[in-house]
């Protein structure tokens, strides 16, 4: 019985399960909002944007984005955590046992990593965990769900698997190389940006399109010319896992595809499944730190999360259409 | 607006102040809830003195981390990248950090005694407060500044004997006194006879050799390829040095020029940030004969396992994506 299947009947929410719906909700708003700011200030403006030729920054500007930037990772890191946890005995009282399990033992095992316990085989479990994730929560979904979510997740898993076997070069412990893989995990994943449209029944609308056009128009602008391009091809490499091997061009209509799905998600009353795809596009591709990886689980579980664990039930509609049972009205 | 929208911004306001208190309790105290999973490179306990000898038999035990590089591409002047990649490998002994840096390269640029020649050389960043997060890459940032120990070709030689100057101008001057070196008389730190320069920046245009010079260093080539070590104390002569410590992480990161490829100043091969742990386990001595790492080539069982378990899964999760992608397909085309 896969995640969403177990949630069919709904079963009776208990009152852990009832006190964390009165606040998942806000919970997963706010971690939005927070999430975005921090990758937008931190990975974005403070390590990409003022590094692009031709873009000034004064140092005072830079000093209060800066700061604004670190108080929102220091914000961001403990509401994913216990995002988290909410979730695991949301999932647990609605009869999602094995996601509720499996997302226990990550956070158990970042917590781990964290305090330097079995480092060495810390992140390859985690990854491990993710994996199992991945193809619990994938199997359950409604089938048009499953391609973006699961080349989504496969091209995070090539990502992280390049990573590991770096840190296993590096301690000796292994001299497996695969210097194909990275060029390969990055085009699964524009492969999964460019197919998140699937998750929607209807077009979107107008304004979703524009917003959409206006996000690629952006980054193709801002990112055009071969300095620029240069400049975010290193550091995008190292805040999201880019690999940079296609043309900045293929990268704004990417992003620009998943931005107008989530307006459109949102628009629609699907603040859920538009929060997953934020936290999974906030999480980058690969092993960056335990944060980014949790914010991939964050995404993957909200995808399971049964909508009666939520007060508000906002998601009944994502739900119901994730199972195929009703149109959604974006 | 309904009580529903009010109750739901009330609560989200709560979260917020919470996410708030906590996230200025972490920055006031210093904690990281989460931690890096980024490239991390052990530094080992030796118990054998590795000096400054690249040819340190102790190094063929310590496991050497590839760390891929690419050209610089940030700031003017743009280019170089003639280097691909570069191995380091760390220690600590007698209270001391310890690296080396090798590479390939297959032209000897030792000189600078022209304006068309330029020298080979290495540099290594650290974030000058290791405590703090990581720096921007690119010469530091404004309030979070890199401490650089920049060793050069050139310098080395100056180091051991007078350059030859050579073909480098019409008139030429062999005397080694201060009459004939103004640079050096005047305390040009370029001229200050070490292979090694420790120095400091805070962003582009700021780099600034520290008042202190406290790392030492020695290149050595054979066999096209460079073996650079470099060694500081761990104690910090001032606050704008890191200090390290056992079982402290650090962040650094890494440049190469390649003379012959015209690359200086910002013409350089780079790379992100690694990570150093500064460990108590102790790598063997060299005069051990058998040890893991240097008496055979490191296991590659574990990795092809791990990269099977992980194919399969990533493959069954791409032949899900692929199946329901034609059944999708073979619906639209139905309908039409």
């Amino acid at each position: 019985m896969t995640a969403i299947d177990s949630r069919i009947p709904a079963r009776p929410v208990g009152g852990v399960a009832r006190l964390t719906g009165v606040w998942l909700e806000p919970v997963v708003r706010v971690t939005v909002l927070v999430v975005l700011a921090e990758a937008l200030l931190l990975r974005g403006a403070t390590r990409v944007f003022i590094h692009i030729p031709g873009v000034d920054v004064t140092s005072g500007i830079l000093g209060v984005v800066t700061d604004l930037a670190r108080l929102a990772f220091r914000m961001a890191v403990p509401l994913a955590f216990v995002l988290l946890l909410m979730l695991v005995a949301s999932l647990w009282e609605s009869g999602s046992r094995q996601v509720a399990i499996l997302v226990g033992a990550f956070l158990g095992l970042a917590a781990a990593g964290r305090f330097d316990v079995m480092r060495e085989f810390v992140d390859p479990i985690l990854l491990g965990l993710v994996a199992l994730v991945a193809v619990v929560v994938v199997t359950g979904l409604e089938s048009r769900w499953r391609i973006p979510v699961a080349t989504w997740s496969a091209a995070f898993l090539m990502a992280g698997l390049v990573r590991l076997l770096d840190q296993w070069a590096a301690d000796g412990a292994s001299s497996v190389s695969l210097p194909w893989l990275p060029g390969m995990a990055e085009t699964v994943a524009l492969i999964a940006f460019i197919t998140t449209p699937l998750v929607l029944r209807n077009r979107p609308r107008p304004l979703d399109l524009l917003i959409g056009v206006g996000v690629a128009v952006l980054i193709a602008s801002t990112l055009s010319g071969a300095e620029a391009q240069s400049a975010a091809k290193i550091l995008g490499l190292w805040n999201l896992g880019w690999a940079g091997g296609y043309p900045v061009l293929v990268y704004a209509v990417a992003v620009g595809i998943l931005v107008a799905t989530v307006t459109t998600l949102a628009r629609g009353r699907r603040m859920m499944t538009a929060a997953s795809f934020v936290f999974m596009g906030a999480a980058g591709f690969g092993l960056f730190s335990s944060y980014q990886t949790a914010l991939l689980v964050l995404g993957l579980v909200l995808m399971a999360v049964p909508s009666e664990a939520l007060e508000t039930a906002t998601d009944d509609v994502g739900r119901s259409e994730r199972l195929g049972l009703t149109p959604s009205p974006e | 607006m309904t009580d529903t929208t009010t109750t739901m911004s009330r609560r989200m306001l709560v979260v917020a102040g919470l996410a708030l208190a906590v996230g200025l309790m972490t920055q006031i105290f210093g904690l990281d809830l989460a931690y890096s999973q980024t490239l991390s490179v052990t530094v080992w306990s030796s118990e054998e003195d590795p000096g400054v000898d690249p040819d340190w038999a102790g190094w063929a035990a310590v496991p050497g981390a590839p760390v891929p590089l690419t050209a610089q591409q940030i700031a003017t002047p743009l280019g170089g990248g003639s280097t691909p990649s570069m191995t380091v490998q760390t220690v600590h002994a007698d209270g001391d950090l310890v690296l080396r840096i090798s590479w390939r390269d297959s032209t000897l640029d030792t000189s600078t005694a022209s304006t068309e020649l330029f020298t080979d050389g290495v540099a290594v960043q650290f974030p000058a407060d290791p405590r703090s997060s990581v720096p921007a890459i690119c010469m530091g940032q404004a309030d979070g500044a890199v401490n650089i120990w920049h060793w050069r070709a050139d310098s080395q030689v100056g180091v051991h004997s007078v350059p030859d100057i050579g073909d480098g101008y019409v008139d030429r001057y062999a005397d080694i006194s201060d009459t004939y070196y103004p640079a050096a008389a005047s305390g040009n730190p370029f001229a200050n006879g070490e292979a090694v320069q420790s120095l400091l920046a805070g962003s582009f245009g700021t780099l600034t050799p520290m008042d202190e010079q406290t790392v030492i260093g020695e290149g050595r080539y054979i066999d096209n390829e460079w073996a650079v070590v470099l060694r500081r104390s761990f104690a910090a002569p001032t606050t704008e040095h890191p200090q390290f410590e056992v079982g402290q992480d650090i962040d650094v990161a890494f440049a190469i020029w390649n003379g012959s490829a015209d690359e200086r100043n910002g013409i350089k091969s780079v790379s992100q940030f690694v990570r150093f742990s500064i460990s108590e386990a102790v790598v063997a001595a060299p005069s051990t004969p058998t040890t893991a790492a240097s008496s055979s080539p490191p296991s590659s069982t574990i990795g092809y396992v791990v990269v099977g378990l992980f194919a399969g899964v990533v493959l069954a999760l791409l032949l899900v994506a692929l199946i329901w992608f034609g059944v999708v397909i073979k619906a639209f085309v139905d309908r039409d």
